[in-house]
């Protein structure tokens, strides 16, 4: 397996993926073009962590590519645009996000080959009175059959943010599978009860519940749990 | 240990618990029951500390301090532990992390990760839980026996000095309500100052955990009060009977 990594250190050029590969990226305060190309058959799994970037990420799929992201981010403008040119293609796409700012994040995923497979989910946590926005589309061309595809968008808001999510499936095909979800609001009272009433003082429930809704879903070892729990404890105010 | 005093809540315009009074002392095992929606889960989050209710008049003491106006966390590191009756799950925290910073909240220095992991293995194993289930999230796909040993797991680790259980029978084979109760009669007789309150509509579990007395609530406060052989009395009679007596 390879090891490549990315930051905005030296000038980034396109990156394609031609044998299975672990990808690195760590970006902060840029606004950068990054393509990556996953070649046929090629498993890629990325490990991201920005920091105030406005990028614009595009991945294209080929045939039976698999591509899993996960990513962690602070006040995040990023524009990503998944395609899914190849059969059989499949990504899940973990973003977390924590926001300060004024911020919106845009995810497209469009299916352009028949059984292709995505998953996303974005978690954010707005910690300010600022603006955050989802604004998450998923496309099925009318030649793509058979495909799969699932949003799931959160927003916990800490304090009083404008927040906003648009969900959409646009989908021009009858055999395919899609769901998405969006849900805006607080962590639920009875969650809090509950860990309060076993010692956990506020501060020390805020903390668990954010890395447990930021990082739970993602498949982390033990060295990369540290590295983004280390993330959201330093960020978190 | 504790004492409550003329207690009076409600819940939106509805009086719940109507100058409730009972005084518990240490080491000492009281049970209650009662018909539902007599206030006993109420008492029980009260006690707790859940702001969900307005207390308009009385006083919770424990160890002789008012705790009335401190927090739920501030009440748990005094010593007080809920055994809910339907322990939620929560996603993407897991039992090992949760217990730690639990352990944590109440000690001054930091558990180290062997004595912690030491701790669980020897509660999990006398609880018959399986090991893995330090790294899944609480409770989540859990059965409610599960949950309920789970329950059990956290008096083992966090040692609190009063143990209110509600309805910690519901949801439970015989099998698993055996080893519940046999758990928590060990952790008695490790500690044995530690007072606890059984909040139940079956006698069943006050036959592992005998108490010292049993109280009758009917319309948020205690009726009559008598010594385990009343639990059966109101299993027999029903509450109806017995308030008309």
């Amino acid at each position: 397996m390879l090891t490549l990594t990315v930051d905005n250190k030296d000038k980034l050029d396109d990156i394609i993926i031609t044998e299975d590969t672990i990808l690195n990226i760590k970006l902060d305060n840029c606004s950068e073009e990054i393509n990556i190309d996953v070649m046929d058959n090629m498993c890629l799994e990325v490990f991201e962590i920005d920091d105030d970037t406005s990028n614009e990420i595009n991945y294209n799929l080929r045939s039976n590519a698999q591509v899993i992201v996960n990513k962690l981010a602070r006040d995040n403008s990023d524009v990503t645009t998944v395609n899914m040119s190849g059969e059989n293609a499949s990504i899940k796409y973990y973003s977390n996000m924590m926001n300060y700012r004024d911020n919106t994040y845009r995810f497209v995923v469009n299916h352009r080959a028949n059984y292709t497979n995505s998953e996303v989910y974005n978690h954010c946590v707005n910690f300010a009175d600022s603006e955050f926005k989802f604004l998450v589309d998923s496309n099925i061309d009318r030649e793509a059959i058979e495909c799969f595809s699932n949003q799931d968008n959160e927003i916990i808001d800490m304090g009083n943010g404008k927040n906003f999510i648009s969900p959409n499936l646009i989908v021009d095909n009858d055999l395919i599978n899609a769901n998405h979800s969006a849900y805006i609001g607080k962590f639920k009272k009875d969650v809090i009860f509950y860990l309060q009433s076993r010692g956990l003082t506020e501060i020390d429930c805020d903390l668990l519940l954010i890395k447990g809704f930021l990082l739970g879903k993602m498949n982390l070892d033990e060295k990369l749990l540290e590295e983004y729990t280390n993330f959201i404890i330093t960020n978190f105010k | 240990m504790l004492k409550i005093e003329n207690l009076s809540v409600k819940i939106d315009d509805r009086d719940i618990l109507k100058n409730f009074e009972i005084s518990i002392n240490d080491g000492e095992v009281h049970a209650i029951m009662g018909p539902n929606g007599t206030g006993k889960s109420t008492l029980s989050k009260v006690i707790m500390g859940s702001r969900d209710y307005d207390i308009l008049s009385g006083k919770i003491i424990f160890n002789d301090e008012d705790i009335s106006s401190l927090e739920v966390d501030e009440r748990s590191r005094k010593g007080i532990f809920l055994s809910m009756q339907s322990p939620i799950s929560i996603e993407g925290v897991t039992n090992s992390e949760f217990l730690r910073t639990a352990l944590n909240a109440r000690t001054n220095e930091p558990i180290g990760l062997f004595d912690f992991i030491k701790t669980m293995e020897t509660s999990m194993k006398e609880l018959d839980m399986k090991n893995d289930i330090v790294h899944k999230a609480i409770n989540e796909g859990s059965s409610g026996g599960e949950r309920k040993k789970n329950e059990v797991l956290q008096i083992k680790v966090l040692k609190p000095s009063f143990i209110i259980l509600d309805e910690v029978d519901s949801g439970l084979d015989v099998d698993s309500l055996r080893v519940v109760c046999e758990n928590i009669n060990k952790y008695r007789e490790e500690n044995p100052k530690t007072s606890i309150l059984i909040i139940t509509h079956y006698p069943r579990i006050l036959e592992y955990i005998k108490p010292d007395y049993v109280h009758m609530m009917v319309d948020g406060k205690i009726v009559k009060t008598g010594d385990y052989n009343f639990a059966f009395e109101i299993d027999k009679s029903g509450y109806t009977e017995l308030v008309n007596e």
